[in-house]
């Protein structure tokens, strides 16, 4: 039996107990919180689930997300219950690369702030953002992308009839509103104003290779890791950079990234974050697994 | 197409209610028919294609998922009884669900 942990981007939606679950496992979530205040400025140390500043602001989301994820894998791994593998949704990349001793706390936190700044300062004040669509195929979003010649595109498929599009703002609500009126169940524009996984942001390469060269030190990773975007292994450090810049611009695929991990015999799959988004996405794969959201790790380590 | 009797249509009530009450992590005695999907038991939109899967393969159902979104603007399902209502008028009349307007 081969186990996954694998890592979720931004918390669209907490359990409510995410805290007391950390502290029962003895994690360092509190002091990891005033590591996160110390690099970045913010008042992280006043956290709370309920405070709405933490959560629906961007950057400070994608930290707490990221503290949640490392506090939840080192205390797993502490106690016995080691990945053989890892995967990191969108901008869980950055928890997966910590929990496989790429990168240390600081340095995510780090790579997370500057990526952040280097996307805002390329995008220049263009509205963006980022929707998703329930209901249509890839293909059939696409074909209302070039139908109507939208400046949007696909970020990432979740499964054959979920996906995630990315762009600039006008272009995404189009897209999200044809695709409604085309037959999507369900379309919704999400709380980033980033527009990850776009070509939008393809200007940011240069000065996040320069920023990872000069200042992050990459080592190889103690756990094979899933590239979202072409599902290749990634170990050594030249390998995980290149990931690193390209997860920003690239389009990525949810989907095939757990297919593959189900391939490579994962039949265990740990979500290392708060909520249980990937959990709710996995009821679409097809295969024998179970997966265990936070508030069903503990059943594990008894 | 199926042909709804008060089997089916039973049926239809107790997978929809234990799957919320599964995957909402509630006791099923929590939910009734006037529970909203989103506010009361915090579902969401990937619940309803799940559903339409589950009821697809156990009706033997063709859908085009495509009508039923189109169906779903102008008859939005916001509670469980409107869920239970729009799910036994897909499996009675699959594609040509459009067609009751």
């Amino acid at each position: 039996m081969k186990t996954a942990f694998i890592f979720p981007a931004f918390i669209s939606e907490y359990l409510g107990n995410e805290i007391q679950i950390l502290d029962s496992f003895s994690s360092r979530f509190q002091q990891n919180l005033t590591t996160a205040s110390r690099i970045t400025g913010i008042d992280f140390e006043r956290f709370s689930i309920e405070n709405k500043l933490y959560t629906e602001d961007e950057l400070s989301s994608q930290i707490i997300s990221y503290i949640f994820s490392c506090s939840l894998s080192d205390a797993l791994i502490y106690r016995g219950l080691k990945p053989d593998i890892l995967a990191g949704y969108s901008m869980g990349l950055y928890a997966a690369i910590y929990t496989g001793g790429v990168i240390d706390l600081e340095e995510g936190i780090r790579l997370i702030v500057m990526a952040f700044k280097i996307s805002k300062s390329v995008i220049n004040g263009i509205d963006s953002g980022m929707g998703s669509v329930i209901g249509l195929t890839r293909k059939e979003i696409d074909e209302i992308i070039v139908a109507h010649n939208l400046e949007a595109e696909i970020a990432n498929s979740n499964s054959i009839y979920s996906h995630l599009v990315t762009g600039q703002l006008e272009a995404v609500n189009s897209l999200l509103d044809v695709a409604r009126k085309t037959g999507a169940l369900n379309v919704s524009l999400l709380n980033v104003k980033t527009p990850y996984h776009s070509q939008l942001l393809k200007e940011t390469r240069g000065e996040f290779q320069q920023f990872i060269t000069n200042h992050i030190k990459l080592k190889k990773s103690n756990y094979p890791i899933i590239s979202s975007i072409d599902q290749r292994m990634l170990e050594s450090p030249d390998k995980i950079k290149i990931e690193l810049i390209s997860n920003l611009f690239e389009r990525i695929n949810w989907m095939a990234s757990f297919n593959k991990l189900l391939n490579l015999g994962v039949t265990q799959f740990i979500e290392c974050g708060a909520g249980k988004s990937l959990q709710r996405i996995s009821r679409f794969m097809p295969g024998d697994f179970k997966m265990y959201p936070m508030n069903k790790i503990k059943t594990l380590l008894i | 197409m199926a042909s709804l009797n008060d089997k089916i249509k039973e049926e239809v009530r107790e997978v929809i209610y234990d799957f919320f009450a599964e995957e909402c992590e509630i006791d099923v005695a929590e939910i009734t028919d006037g529970s909203n999907i989103i506010g009361d038991l915090e579902g969401d939109s990937l619940m309803f294609l799940a559903l339409i899967e589950i009821f697809t393969k156990k009706y033997d159902q063709e859908i085009d998922l495509k009508t039923i979104g189109k169906y779903s603007i102008k008859h939005p399902v916001e509670t469980i009884g409107e869920l239970i209502e729009m799910q036994l008028k897909i499996i009675e009349h699959g594609n040509k669900i459009t067609e009751l307007d």
